[in-house]
């Protein structure tokens, strides 16, 4: 056997060693990247940047663990912006994993805002519905009334209660909301756009995974989204541009997820690519040396 | 017969074509109604989650009378009734049980599970992604480019950033949008042939 034969046939142990190495090193050494925002990007923090205090923003989380490396850092940055532009946000979601990481995200933001010397109020700043079922019925339905698809939130309170939760009293429907972000690895974002935008003129993000780029892209330039965070590469990008808003306006450095493993993402692609070209170089000298034979 | 058969169609063409058109008319009371067939929806879709918990629980007690992988069965009954009632009794809330066992059980084996992906399409990738033909050479080149562009490293070497847009914003952004008129189209034929109750699958065949 030759040595380009060997190298074609070489044990997958060594192909996931070499994968395993390259994923871990940057994590481990905390090698933290310093992303350029894509447009895509921009377009959504721009949008969240020029949101007026006291305007609402409602976060959908409709992922699973899966999903989270890319999907639970982006829905976090967005929501210590949001928080430190003076918007109120609003939490649910549409599938049941979904219900436990949106509570993990409101939960280690509010514990963040509270280290920083900022303290949320619950009811007042930030309110998470949890989770609800009837998926696109849900959606159509806080166009028709928001008390009626959502009696309480998460912890029972009444989300029409004035005194303890005066965010969500105020809120009838749609009109009430400013910008609905769907944190998604299905395919509710298109349903919020046939129901929530078709239907309502609702303002849409999307935040997906990169796979799933591909099929919303279409959506900005039709203007039924406003933007779209697309895979690790923008929550890297979103994350790295809140710390540095979070730095000088609260003088606290929230835990970087996205731009370190923006890192071992960016090596694990240029590994594969790597071994595609390797792989194709023994593939071409066997075929070489199989018409040299002849 | 009636109750199998007829009454189902005659129920889906009337709430068919009620809730087709409500979409197009904004009278107040259209709108009500709307709402209150989208709340009732809602309600129904509960009954689909205690209807698929049963059958769950169902399937499981007949694979472990029948001495069916007991083990696997035993553990999924458990861990269903235990997080029920661990989220009853103590509560969902961010420092409950519930909500510990969540984050620190089952995420990290869901996405345990999930990241195996990445060593397989590796492994994959380097014995069959093969530049055997022009057709081939044209993806694998069209896809390094993407994965370059898209990644920091577009970042710095803005030609690549660019041409990866260009790739992405024209000939992927044409197809998908063919793609996209097309399933509408058929969802469109799907659901008209359903409601004139042409198209019968969905009462079982």
């Amino acid at each position: 056997m030759s040595f380009w034969e060997k190298l074609s046939k070489l044990p997958r142990f060594w192909i996931y060693l070499g994968l395993l190495i390259v994923m871990i090193l940057p994590i481990v050494l905390k090698i933290k990247a310093h992303p350029k925002m894509g447009l895509e990007t921009r377009l959504v923090y721009d949008y969240i940047d020029h949101m007026k205090p006291g305007s609402v923003l409602l976060m959908n989380f409709t992922y699973g663990p899966s999903s989270m490396p890319e999907l639970h850092p982006m829905a976090k940055a967005v929501m210590r912006h949001a928080l430190l532009r003076g918007v109120k946000v609003i939490g649910m979601s549409l599938n049941i994993e979904g219900t436990g990481l949106g509570l993990d995200v409101f939960n280690s933001v509010a514990k963040e805002f509270q280290e920083a010397g900022h303290p949320l109020q619950y009811g007042k700043d930030y309110v998470y519905l949890g989770y609800k079922t009837g998926y696109a019925m849900v959606i159509r339905g806080i166009g028709g009334d928001f008390h009626e698809t959502f009696p309480v939130d998460y912890f029972g309170h009444s989300t029409s209660d004035e005194e303890t939760m005066p965010l969500t009293a105020r809120i009838h429907n749609y009109d009430d909301i400013d910008l609905v972000i769907d944190f998604s690895a299905s395919g509710s974002g298109a349903t919020w756009i046939t129901y929530a935008y078709q239907q309502f003129n609702q303002k849409i993000a999307i935040g997906i995974t990169a796979v799933m780029g591909a099929d919303y892209q279409q959506y900005i330039r039709t203007g039924q989204l406003v933007g779209l965070l697309n895979g690790m590469k923008a929550a890297a990008d979103y994350e790295a541009a809140v710390a540095k808003l979070m730095e000088k306006e609260l003088h606290y450095t929230p835990p970087p997820y996205a731009t370190v493993g923006i890192t071992a993402v960016t090596w694990a692609q240029l590994y594969l690519i790597l071994m595609v070209i390797v792989g194709n170089l023994a593939f071409f000298m066997i075929r070489k040396q199989q018409r040299r034979r002849r | 017969m009636f109750f199998s058969r007829t009454l189902p169609m005659i129920l889906v063409f009337v709430m068919g074509v009620i809730g087709a058109s409500l979409y197009f008319i904004p009278h107040p009371s259209a709108q009500a109604l709307e709402n209150t067939l989208s709340q009732w929806s809602i309600a129904i879709g509960s009954f689909a989650i205690f209807l698929a918990i049963t059958s769950l629980i169902r399937r499981y007690i007949t694979n472990i009378k029948r001495g069916k992988e007991v083990v696997y069965n035993l553990v999924a009954l458990i861990s269903l009734f235990g997080m029920a009632l661990l989220g009853l009794i103590n509560g969902t809330g961010p420092d409950s049980v519930f909500q510990k066992i969540f984050i620190n059980v089952q995420v990290p084996l869901d996405a345990t599970m999930f990241s195996l992906l990445g060593f397989y399409v590796t492994s994959a990738a380097y014995r069959a992604f093969r530049a055997r033909n022009v057709e081939a050479t044209l993806l694998l080149l069209t896809a390094i480019l993407v994965i370059l562009g898209i990644s920091t490293i577009g970042d710095s070497q803005t030609w690549l950033r660019d041409l990866q847009e260009w790739i992405m914003n024209v000939p992927n952004l044409a197809q998908k949008r063919g793609i996209t008129i097309g399933v509408g189209l058929g969802m469109i034929a799907t659901s008209v042939k359903i409601i004139l109750g042409i198209e019968r699958n969905w009462m079982g065949g």
